[in-house]
Formats: structure tokens, sequence, C-alpha cells
């Protein structure tokens, strides 16, 4: 499976452009950081590939097939959204917020039938959910609920899954768990396209690091080939130290809060 | 779902609360306190054997009378009753669930005003049913639209924004028909106006009772096919869309019965408010929130409610109390209650 993004530029206004050329391949197994600042075009991106904005300039195919030649079913058979979080207004089970996964395969005029239950089903055992299903999702920890919408991705049967900050809302616990979860879904050989604030964690679990800013990109390695104080620290411009303890990438800020010997 | 994959999913518990057999009881029981209650009295056997003489021979034990009083008085105001108790009902169910709100109804959202406006301006101008049916759609739709578009220009809390929208196309459209009662002749379309709009059953006609009865059984039809999709809406535009729905066309189908259903009640029975708040609340706190069973839920409850509040209406003081004004006494105490619940929550 191949993602290929070429010469996509984007602009709300037709003036300043959120993305300026962006040129990418992606392919499975890859487990893709995307780093940038806030409005550095990171959301604008994923919503490009998700078809929520229409494409303006560039080409986006996937196996060769042009995502804006995709209906919105066809291209969910495809790419999976993983959002921050879900809406609990109205209060579903977990279940049935699975089950919402798989209306890519469901005729707009049908419901589940026994196969969506079973694909349904499938996925939340794969996240160890299956207990929670008569349980509605406005109920769940914030760690359960992530798990939710990785089964909901999954039921979709998507080889792309995007996540939109994983783990902004989480304590540390979960975001280390729901990093895991993403890694295993990569080492199944999906393609994770992972939107993050944490340099440290993008490090020491993604396999590929984009750095957006100003909606291109500026650099584009394995984190071996990024993980330098002087790439990273120019980008966040901040003074950073970063090392390597037992395998484990360790960022530190110079002359940041108190040290104490 | 057979019974197989029942079992497969045997930690599904949500499908154990069995309330449609007993809102079906619900519902035939207040069909029968309806025709009990009243000037005439029709008992539950007599009714039961009136209405079946139409379709099989039964020996005629009751008068003329009776028979007059069921299928010329009785029938047409219950049926009527329930039809609009329904479409309302599912009209605040549908509304709540494409606008990700449980604070929206066809009330809120200034649907209903719109339609009573269109009804007011067609009464004005001396048209025929037709025609006030036609307007009231229009407008009821306008209104929605308007609050939509109104919405979407203001950042902020959306819930909020929404309803206050509504208020404001709902005084807009307030104002609207103010103007229309102002230039209405005093003598002859004044009262008629006044009266049509207050929300009342007493006056149905034939006609009224099968523009229902169509245009109802008809929205609910195509509301109830895409109640999958209509789950899906209830989550964020994105994840609706990277779900693969079509959320454009689902939206657009689901305003238009949805207001359809509204402007029909309305241009029938005048402006009856909250039904399509209240009834949707009490079928998620007792069905849960898919739509493949609130659709049928709130169809029933609907129903029985409407039936249940005109016979209260008719029997309550020795003139009748039109049923717009027992709705409101029922259904403003229960939106404070949802406003304060709404705060506790953010």
């Amino acid at each position: 499976m191949r993602l290929d993004i070429s010469g996509l530029t984007f602009s709300y206004d037709g003036k300043r452009k959120i993305l300026n050329d962006i040129s990418l391949s992606f392919h499975e197994g890859e487990f893709v950081a995307i780093l940038g600042r806030n409005g550095a075009g990171k959301t604008t991106f994923f919503k490009n590939l998700l078809g929520l904005l229409k494409c303006q300039e560039g080409r986006m195919s996937i196996d060769g097939a042009e995502l804006a030649g995709l209906s919105v079913r066809e291209r969910a058979k495809r790419l999976a959204y993983i959002p921050q979080s879900t809406s609990t207004v109205f209060s579903y089970s977990v279940l049935t917020s699975v089950l919402m996964g798989t209306t890519n395969n469901i005729s707009t005029l049908s419901t589940p039938s026994d196969a969506q239950y079973r694909r349904a089903r499938l996925a939340m055992e794969k996240f160890g959910i299956a207990t929670l299903a008569g349980r509605t999702v406005d109920s769940l920890s914030g760690g359960e609920r992530q798990l939710v919408l990785c089964a909901r991705a999954i039921a979709q049967q998507a080889d792309v899954l995007i996540f939109d900050e994983p783990t902004s809302n989480l304590d540390w616990g979960n975001q280390i768990r729901t990093l895991s979860t993403i890694r295993g879904l990569v080492d199944e050989g999906y393609l994770a396209l992972v939107s993050t604030h944490n340099v440290e964690q993008a490090l020491n679990y993604a396999s590929r690091l984009v750095l957006l800013d100003g909606g291109r990109i500026v650099a584009d390695g394995s984190p071996g080939e990024l993980a330098s104080s002087s790439i990273l620290g120019e980008f966040y411009d901040l003074e950073v130290d970063i090392s390597r303890i037992n395998g484990h990438y360790v960022c530190i800020p110079k002359g940041e809060g108190n040290v104490v010997d | 779902m057979n019974k197989r994959t029942v079992q497969e999913l045997h930690f599904y518990k949500e499908d154990d609360r069995r309330t449609i057999p007993l809102l079906v009881i619900l519902f035939i029981a207040v069909f029968f306190i309806s025709f009990a209650i009243g000037r005439y009295p029709v008992d539950p056997l007599t009714l039961v054997k009136v209405l079946l003489s139409r379709l099989f021979p039964v020996e005629k034990t009751w008068s003329t009378q009776v028979e007059t009083v069921i299928f010329n008085i009785r029938l047409p105001r219950v049926l009527i009753g329930a039809f609009i108790g329904a479409g309302l009902s599912l009209s605040g169910l549908v509304y709540q669930g494409i606008f990700q709100n449980p604070m929206v109804s066809p009330d809120v959202l200034g649907s209903t005003s719109g339609a009573g406006f269109g009804s007011a301006l067609a009464l004005l101008w001396g048209l025929g049913y037709i025609p006030i049916f036609s307007m009231s759609f229009i407008f009821g739709l306008l209104a929605v639209f308007l609050v939509l578009l109104m919405s979407r220009f203001v950042r902020g809390q959306k819930v909020l924004t929404l309803v206050l929208g509504g208020i404001m196309i709902s005084s807009l459209f307030n104002a609207a028909l103010s103007f229309v009662k102002l230039v209405a002749d005093t003598d002859d379309v004044l009262p008629q106006i006044t009266y049509y709009l207050i929300g009342s059953l007493t006056s149905t006609r034939t006609v009224d009772l099968a523009a229902c009865a169509i245009v109802v059984t008809v929205s609910s039809v195509v509301l109830f096919l895409i109640r999958w999709q209509l789950n899906v809406m209830t989550l964020s535009d994105e994840e609706a869309v990277s779900l693969g729905v079509d959320t454009k066309t689902i939206r657009l189908i689901a305003i238009v019965f949805a207001t359809l259903m509204t402007a029909v009640c309305t241009a029938s029975a005048g402006m009856i408010g909250w039904v399509g708040l209240v009834i949707p609340h009490l079928v998620r706190m007792t069905n849960g929130c898919d739509y493949r069973k609130t659709i049928p839920a709130t169809l029933l409850m609907g129903s029985s409610f409407l039936m249940l509040v005109d016979t209260v209406s008719r029997t309550l003081t020795t003139s009748e109390i039109p049923i717009g004004i027992l709705t409101s006494f029922i259904g403003s105490p229960f939106f404070l209650y949802l406003i304060i619940r709404e705060g506790k929550r953010t």
C-alpha cells in the first residue's frame, strides 16, 4: 500500500497558504509522527487527506487511485480518522459506537447486519474492550474512550489510520498505552499518521518524523536522523539537549525550570 | 438480527430492554381512554364493536348516535392528535440528532413560528388548504436554514448558538405574524388566524386528518430508512464524513422531512409547542439513543402523549382549553430542567 501526496497546496482565504507544496510518500508499516507548532498546518493536512476540505492544488493518491475521485464511502474504506475525543452529547453504547466504524459497508437505507456485528466484535476484542460493549461511552475513562475510537477505526477496515493528537487529553499512563497500541497496529501493517506536540514520544515511538512549519516540510526522516539538538532545537526555537539512555531518547530543555543538583 | 448473532453477542445488553411492547400497550390504553372520557363517553367494548362493524358483520347493539359520535367527532380527533403528536416528536428527535444538540426542537429552531407565519399569511390572502400547507412548509424550512446559516457565522458554544439563533428567528417570525394580524380584517380574518394558531384540535377537518396521516407516515418511513445514517450523524461532521456518511445529503433529507411534518402539523392544528422537545428526551431516558429504536419509540410515545393531553384539554374544564396552552404548561418547566442539567454537564 502506498499513499502519495504531491504538490499539495491549500489556502482558506486565497492569500495565505496554510499548506505549501507538500510532497510526501508513505507506505504500510510506517508510524509517522507529524510535528509542528500550533498553526503549522497539521490539521489542515489531515482534513485534506480525509476529504473534509476540498483539495485545491496538488494530487493525493492511494495505490495509484486518486483520492479526489473516490466517493465519501470509498475513501472511508481506505482512510480512518481517530479524533482527539468523540462527542458524548448522545450516549451510545460502546458496541454501537464501534459498529459505526462499519458504516462504509452499510448501504444508506440499511442497518448493520451479522457481518458488521462480527467485525465490531473482533475489533473490540482486539483492544480488550468487549466486556464494555453494553456500557455507554460517556461512562468510560479517557483511556477507554481512546480504545473505543481505535476499535471503531479498525472496524472500518481501512489501511491508513489518521490520529489527531491522540495523547493530548490523556494522563501519562494512558498516553504510553495509546502509543504502544498504535505501535502494535503499525507492526501489523497499518500506516499510522499521528500529529503530536510531544517530541520525546515521537522520537521513541515513531519510525519517521515529518516536521511542518508555515505549511512547508522542513524535515523528514527517521528519529535517528532528526534527533539532534540543532534540528529540533531550531524547529521549536528552544535550546535542548537530546541524549539516549538505554536506547530511549530523552530531551532536556536547557535553562528551563528548576534543576536541583 | 437473528438468534445466532444474539448468542454470539451475549455481552450485548442494550436490546434487553423491551420498552417498545410497553409503549404499544400504552398507546392502545390511551386510545381507549380518549373515547371513554368526555361529553359522550364510549366504552372500550362498544368502540371495538363499532370499529369492527365497518369491516365485518357485527350485530348492532348500539345507537346510531354513538356511531355518529365515534366516526364524525371522536375518531378523527383522536387520530389527528396521534399523528400530530407523532410528527412533532419525531421531527424534534431528528433535529436534535443532526444538529448534535439535545436542546433543539421544531419550536426552539423557529420552524414552528415560520410555519405559523406561513399559514397566517395564506389565511390572510384567503387561500385554501394546499397553499396554507405549502406556505407553512416553505417558511418553516426558511426558518431552519436561517438559524443554521446564522450558527455557521458565530463561533463558540455550539449548543447555545443554535438555541439563541432559534429564539431570534422565532421572534422575527412572531413579529411578522403580529404584522399579519395587524393588517387582517378584525371582524373576519383576525379571529380566524388567532384561533387557528393557538394550537387546538377542535376544528379538525377531514382534509387536515388526511394530510397529517399521509405526510407523517411518509416522512416517518423515509426517516426510519436512514436510521443508521442518523446515528452516525450525531457525531461531529469530521467523524461522520470519515466514517463514510454523505453528511450533506443526509442532513438535507432529514431537515426536509422533519420540517414537512412540523409544517403539516402547524397547518392543521396551529402552533403546538414543546412536544418535539419533551418526548425525544423521555424516549432517550428510557430507550437509549439508537435511532433504530428511538424512531418507533418516539412515534408511539409522542402520539400517546398528545392523545392524552387532548383528552385532558377536552375534559378539564367545561369549556375546552386549547391543547397548545396545555403543552406549554408542561414543556416550559421541562425546558428549564434541561437548561439546568446542561449547565451541570459543561
